[in-house]
């Protein structure tokens, strides 16, 4: 699988993806205030070749067809809120 | 019922790693690899599949299992090797035991990935791989230590287990 670092970058800005002002290495999932998943961000500008897409799926706790949705854009925040919930990553009523 | 969403085998070492998914209770939904319920398995490869045999505490819920072909990625058949890194190359960081890391030659690439975090770094050499995946794990523990409080249950246990294997020099 290979990916353009624009269309992962363009996935993250739909989850939100929160990057620390003093790193640039990370991301990280947010919903309500927390913290809920992390994942590695891009270097560079061209593609991303190999099985890093694929380290970058699992670390999103996403399914191959999950992933693809994600970076063609069908899958949204709401959309991805509802697979971490069907996974117990998030549960239905935390965090407050 | 166990579930395996990806395997990766190497042929040279004819060892397997698999991320498996484990019922919570019965009849109940599963979970998607927290950080306790990624093992390590041995593998070999059988007629149709392959085999896989979990080690420790899981051999009671799946002793032997034939998987299809297919869940062994494409691509993930490099050469790979692993090794323990004794630091993180931070002065202000020391690791407090080594942690495993494997190194794979991944196309232009070679990965250096832990499974232990789930956290991988890359470069074009070795060196390069394994600095970035320090830098990264120094990130991830000045991440997560800054707002404990506001961490999912994931990354709370990401951050327990860092708490254990990185040690703050004074």
């Amino acid at each position: 699988m290979s990916l353009k670092v624009a269309d992962v970058d363009r996935a993250f800005g739909k989850l939100q993806m929160e990057i620390r002002e003093s790193g640039d290495k990370l991301a990280f999932f947010v919903y309500k205030g927390k913290r809920i998943l992390s994942t590695r961000r891009s270097h560079g500008k061209g593609k991303i070749e190999g099985n890093i897409p694929h380290k970058i799926r699992t670390q999103l706790k996403l399914n191959e067809s999950e992933f693809r949705e994600l970076v063609q854009c069908p899958l949204d925040y709401d959309g991805y809120v509802a697979i971490l919930k069907k996974r117990k990553i998030i549960s239905g009523e935390d965090p407050a | 019922m166990v579930r395996v969403e990806h395997a990766l085998y190497s042929p040279n070492t004819r060892m397997a790693i698999a991320d498996i998914e484990l019922p919570i209770e019965e009849g109940g939904e599963f979970i998607s690899f927290p950080l306790e319920y990624q093992y390590p398995v041995q593998g070999r490869w059988e007629e149709g599949g392959l085999g896989l045999i979990l080690q420790g505490g899981l051999r009671h819920i799946l002793t032997h299992q034939v998987f299809s072909p297919d869940l062994v990625l494409a691509g993930t058949q490099q050469p790979s090797r692993s090794l323990f890194l004794r630091d993180l190359g931070h002065p202000k960081y020391r690791l407090r035991s080594p942690l495993p890391v494997v190194l794979e030659v991944d196309g232009p690439h070679v990965v250096a990935y832990s499974h232990d975090l789930d956290m991988f770094g890359w470069g074009d050499v070795e060196d390069e791989a394994l600095l970035d995946f320090k830098g990264s794990v120094c990130e991830l523990y000045e991440g997560l230590h800054e707002e404990p409080a506001k961490l999912g249950p994931h990354l709370e246990r990401v951050l327990r287990y860092l708490e254990r294997v990185i040690a703050e020099e004074p």
